[in-house]
Parts: structure tokens; C-alpha cells; sequence
């Protein structure tokens, strides 16, 4: 890919202060996500997925004390140097974000027309008359039924999958050129996601947007993401486009991750596999690789002395010292092997 | 084309907002004690507006032959030691109660919305103005009130900046805890996500989520406004007399209670029904607009 990306993050690192210490939540990330491409950036909870979209729109509060380091360049712009008022109008105009939980995303007092006019009155200059006729073909373009009538409604007087729908609707009013999806469809039915997925897809086709799809539903990734970043406290541990990450993944927690998933095929009463152990602390992250004490692979290497996020093929990187020795399907016998070693390394 | 399309929208949210409004309107007629507070509240209120049209007597006037008449048909709540009618001003002392609780509750609630807001959003603030609602509150109210009188002089304004000082903490710290809750809801996050700026989030979107603990703490205020007011004015402290004021009537009673207990009585009933109203309509709107009791009551 030699065209300049959208969205530029340069060695992110986001840190805050907490009562027991300072913690380093995204620790030298660093990413492209170009115009048109969906990147998915997937983990377990607390990996730092959601503290790195949260860091692109700098979302945390002036004196929470979150310290931003590296560079985050937007459309020639570094987002981190900006003024408040700056970003401010890149938020919801430029770049917008759609969060989880669309049952708590919409304000209660307010109709759904006033909260995706207000954004639109907010960027675009627009009077409330054109606002209003813009917010109702922004929910008919969302799928929302009559929606005329809609726009009066209350959040209250909505589903679940339609407020979603308003978020998204919220999201997309100024036609942004990338749009941040921190888990949207956890929070809803399995059916309905589907749909809610569909359509973000559609409207980012038609509106030739970049999107960063936070998830940890592998499932959700390999519907709808082009490339695929891993994140395993705060780093990323492997980016791959997504074909190449379900074929032929190369660091062990991408293929733990992937044998969690349930298969239609599989056996019933054979359990499923689960990765072994807790995510370190933040306030413990072990001096070595940050996956050798879960990891059935680790050896002395991996304990003592952190690997780099390195070049292993096509458009694919991996931060792990043995990438070459593993494969998908030798990882269960392996593993077997090496626990006991493992166990005398850890202990 | 256009124009259908706007009357059958108008007319939708029309409906919406009447099928809410009809819910909490029947919640509230089916709590008996919030009613009964709410007549009670209105009556007051109308006596006070109507006060003109109840009475002939100005309640200013004194009739010397007319001393200490026990209550008849002339004076329906007979006379004190000046030959003034205590019906009369009894009435009109109503509207400096309710023009004292009004003003104290306007007062409160508008400044109390802005500190408690503002504490709730700036966090370096916050400290600053909860410290000084500490202080504040660290003094008995009644005490703090007099204090506030004695440097003021007793004057009726005075009275309303005494209790204004004296419960505008109250009102800020309610409208703040409500306020910190709201602050940290997702729809806020998403509004700053969407460019929204500080002000914009404090008043259109935090605003109109803290108005019920607002609501329901101005009730509250507005009873314990008349009692101060009333304490004020009994000891001298508060409405100098001859304006009648139920306080200074009461005071004025006060020795003659023995010859001439109308004068303490009657005054005291209309404190009393007051207080009881605002008491109830409060504890009613708490029922109706607390998402708490709701939920414990579903």
C-alpha cells in the first residue's frame, strides 16, 4: 500500500495515574488505518483496545491526569498537539466514535432528532429547519421505519437494535472519514447484530470512510474486517490481515484466542480451550514477553527479555521469539509438552 | 406533501408527550397524602393572591374599642391588644410567607443549580465550592439565619438573603450528587465524542437530568423557609412589625396568651397547614420523580 493513511498512530502510549501508581494502559502502539478499510483491533477486556480508541479522540477528562505520548496523525494533522477547540471539531464531524452500550448512549431527556441535529447544528453551521431534514434522512438511511415520526421520539420509546441505530445515525450525521466502533453490537441480540453490522458496512462503502472495529468477538472480525490487530496488554502482539490471521496465526495468544471460539462441528463434551491464567496487572507487567507466563511455548528467552513487533511476511507482524516453530495445528501437543517446563520456569 | 407530513409529526409527539405526561399525572392523583399536600399548597396560595377580597379589615387598622375581642361573627378570628383583626392579618400575613419561601426558593434553586453543576464538572472546583458548602452547613440553620439577620438588620429582603444563604448549600449538593451520577453516563461520554463542548454538556445535557432532586429539595425548602421566617420574625429578628407576618403575630400573642388565645392559635394553624402541605407535596413528588422509589415500587 503506498497511498498516505487516513489515520496515522505513531507509538501511542497513554498512561495513568492510579492509587497505587502510575499505569502504562497502551504501551508503543502504533497503527494505520487507511480510507475505505475496516481494521479490527480485538483482546481480551483490559487489553488497552478501548484506552487507544479513547486516546485518538483524546476523551479523557483534562484533569484525569492521562498523560499522551507519540503521534496520532489525521488527514496531515497531529491530533495530539491540537488545542481543545481543535479536536473538538474533529469529534463527531471528522471522526466519530459509536459506543457499546446503546441503552445508556442516548441522553433521556432529550428526542432522538434533537441529539443527531445537535451535532449537525454543531459542525455544519446548518439552521434547525435543515437540521431536522437532514437528521430524518440520516435515520432513513439508518433503516429506522417512518422516520418523520421518529425523530420525536424518546430513547425510551426505542429497542434496543433502533437506538443503535440512532447511535449510529448520531455517529455518521457529518459524514466523518473515519469512524471509531468500540464493541457495537455486544449489547445486542444475535440477529439484530448481524443487521446493525450490515449496515455499518453499507454506509461505510457508500461513504468511503475508514473504521476501527473494537471487539472481542472474532466472529464479528472475520465478517467484516480487512486487516486485524491483537492487543495483549497494551501492545500489540500480532497484525495480520484477516485471511492471513485465521489461516496461518503466528503468536500463541491469537491462537488461543482462536481455538475459544465454539464450532458448530465440534465435539459437545469436549471442553473449550481456554488460555490459561489471568492478565497480568498493569501494575506487574513481567520483564519478559507480557504473554510468557500464559504462554505454552515460553522458554528461559521469553522470561527474560521482551521480543519486538517484527516483519513475518506480507503485511504481517508478530511480537514473539518463536513465531516460526508454531502453527495452529501442532499448538495442542505442543502445548502438553511444554507445560511442565514451563511450570519450573514460572515458578 | 411537506405540510401532511408535519402535521402527522406534530401530532405524534403531541400524543407521546400527553401518554407520559397522563402516567405521571395519575401516579401522582393516586398518592392521597401528595393531593391532600398539593390542595393544601393551593389553598395558601389563593388566600394569599385573593387576600384583598377575603377581608374588610386593613390588617393595619386599629380599633382601640375593639381590644381583645374573642372570635364572632365580626371578627371571625377576634382582635388583639391593638383592636386590629387577627383573621385579616392572619391573610395577609401569608403573602410574606409565601413571598419569602418563593424568593428563597428561586434563589437557591438557581444558584444551587449552577455551583452544583459546576462542582460536579470541574473537579477542581468541586473542591473548592464543597468546602465552602461544608462550612456552610456546619452551622444549625436557624442559628446561621440569625447570625446573618443580626448583621443585616430585620428587614424582610434580609430575611430572603439570610435563608438563601443559609439553604443554598443544600440545593448544591443535591443537584452535584445527582449531577456526578449523570456526568459519568455513556450519552455524556458520547456527546463529548461527538465535539460537544463544556458548556453545552452542563446545560442542555446534564441540566435537565438533575431537576428532579432539584424539584423535590425546593419543596422542602420552601416549608422550611415559612418556619424560619416565622422563628425570625417571633424573635424579632425577622418581619419588623407592624407588618404582619405569622411570626410577629405569634409574638405579639405571646403574653396575652392567657386573656387571648386567638391570637397565638390562629396563627399558628395557618403555619401549621403550611408546613403540612409542603411536607406532603414534597414527600408526593419524591414518590413520583426519585427513579429509586419508583423502582422499589414497581
Amino acid at each position: 500500500m503506498n497511498r498516505t493513511p487516513l489515520l496515522d498512530v505513531k507509538h501511542l502510549r497513554t498512561r495513568f495515574p492510579t492509587e497505587r501508581g502510575e499505569v502504562t494502559a497502551v504501551d508503543g502502539v502504533s497503527f494505520q488505518v487507511y480510507a475505505g478499510e475496516t481494521v479490527g483491533l480485538v483482546g481480551e477486556s483490559g487489553c488497552g483496545k478501548s484506552v487507544t480508541s479513547l486516546s485518538i479522540l483524546r476523551l479523557f477528562g483534562k484533569h484525569s491526569g492521562t498523560r499522551l505520548e507519540g503521534e496520532i496523525n489525521f488527514e496531515g494533522k497531529n491530533l495530539l498537539t491540537m488545542s481543545l477547540e481543535e479536536i473538538q471539531k474533529i469529534r463527531g464531524n471528522r471522526i466519530s466514535m459509536i459506543f457499546q452500550d446503546p441503552m445508556s448512549s442516548l441522553n433521556p431527556v432529550l428526542t432522538i432528532g434533537d441529539q443527531i441535529a445537535e451535532s449537525i447544528i454543531r459542525h455544519q453551521g446548518a439552521s434547525k429547519k435543515a437540521a431536522l431534514e437532514k437528521t430524518v434522512e440520516m435515520l432513513r438511511l439508518v433503516g429506522i421505519p417512518s422516520p418523520e415520526q421518529r425523530v420525536f421520539d424518546y430513547p425510551h420509546q426505542l429497542s434496543g437494535g433502533m437506538r443503535q441505530r440512532v447511535m449510529i445515525a448520531m455517529g455518521l450525521s457529518c459524514q466523518p472519514k473515519l469512524l471509531i466502533a468500540d464493541e457495537p453490537t455486544t449489547a445486542l441480540d444475535v440477529t439484530i447484530q448481524a443487521q446493525i453490522l450490515d449496515l455499518m458496512l453499507e454506509v461505510k462503502e457508500r461513504l468511503n470512510m475508514g473504521m476501527i472495529l473494537i471487539t472481542h468477538d472474532l466472529g464479528v472480525v472475520a465478517e467484516v474486517c480487512s486487516r486485524v490487530l491483537v492487543m495483549y496488554l497494551g501492545q500489540i502482539v500480532e497484525e495480520a490481515p484477516v485471511e492471513t490471521l485465521f489461516e496461518h496465526p503466528k503468536h500463541p495468544y491469537t491462537v488461543g484466542l482462536l481455538r475459544s471460539i465454539p464450532t458448530l462441528e465440534g465435539n459437545r463434551s469436549e471442553k473449550l480451550h481456554v488460555i490459561e491464567g489471568m492478565v497480568p496487572s498493569l501494575h506487574q507487567i513481567p520483564q519478559g514477553c507480557r504473554f510468557a507466563q500464559r504462554c505454552p511455548y515460553a522458554d528461559r528467552l521469553c522470561f527474560d527479555q521482551a521480543p519486538d513487533l517484527t516483519e513475518a511476511g506480507r503485511d504481517h507482524k508478530v511480537r514473539c521469539w518463536h513465531q516460526d516453530k508454531l502453527s495452529l495445528e501442532g499448538g495442542m501437543e505442543l502445548a502438553f509438552e511444554t507445560r511442565e517446563r514451563r511450570e519450573t520456569l514460572s515458578g | 406533501m411537506e405540510t401532511s407530513s408535519v402535521t402527522i409529526t406534530g401530532t405524534t409527539t403531541a400524543s407521546h408527550a400527553r401518554g407520559r405526561r397522563s402516567i405521571l399525572i395519575r401516579r401522582f392523583l393516586a398518592n392521597r397524602l401528595a393531593v391532600t399536600g398539593s390542595i393544601l399548597v393551593a389553598c395558601i396560595a389563593l388566600v394569599c393572591l385573593l387576600a384583598p377580597l377575603l377581608t374588610s379589615y386593613d390588617p393595619l387598622e386599629m380599633m382601640v374599642q375593639d381590644r381583645l375581642k374573642p372570635p364572632g361573627s365580626s371578627h371571625w378570628f377576634g382582635t388583639d391588644d391593638f383592636g386590629r383583626d387577627v383573621f385579616s392579618r392572619v391573610v395577609y400575613g401569608s403573602r410574606i410567607s409565601m413571598l419569602v419561601g418563593f424568593s428563597v426558593v428561586a434563589i437557591t434553586s438557581a444558584i444551587g443549580l449552577l455551583f452544583g453543576l459546576y462542582s460536579a464538572y470541574y473537579r477542581r472546583l468541586d473542591n473548592l465550592l464543597m468546602r465552602i458548602n461544608d462550612g456552610l452547613m456546619a452551622f444549625p440553620a436557624i442559628l446561621l439565619a440569625i447570625a446573618i439577620m443580626a448583621a443585616l438588620g430585620p428587614k424582610m429582603s434580609n430575611v430572603i438573603v439570610a435563608l438563601s444563604v443559609v439553604y443554598t448549600p443544600t440545593v448544591a449538593r443535591a443537584v452535584r450528587s445527582a449531577a456526578i451520577t449523570v456526568r459519568e453516563q455513556t450519552y455524556i461520554e458520547a456527546i463529548r465524542a461527538l465535539g460537544g463542548k463544556a458548556q453545552r454538556i452542563i446545560w442542555r445535557h446534564m441540566a435537565p437530568n438533575c431537576l428532579s432532586p432539584l424539584i423535590i429539595q425546593a419543596t422542602f425548602i420552601f416549608a422550611y423557609a415559612v418556619i424560619i421566617e416565622a422563628s425570625l420574625s417571633f424573635l424579632g429578628a425577622g418581619t419588623p412589625p407592624p407588618e404582619p407576618s405569622w411570626g410577629n403575630i405569634l409574638n405579639d400573642g405571646r403574653t396575652l396568651l392567657k386573656q387571648a388565645w386567638w391570637m397565638t392559635v390562629f396563627p399558628g394553624i395557618a403555619i401549621m397547614i403550611t408546613v403540612l402541605g409542603l411536607n406532603l407535596l414534597g414527600d408526593g413528588l419524591r414518590d413520583l420523580l426519585d427513579p429509586h422509589t419508583n423502582k422499589a415500587k414497581r
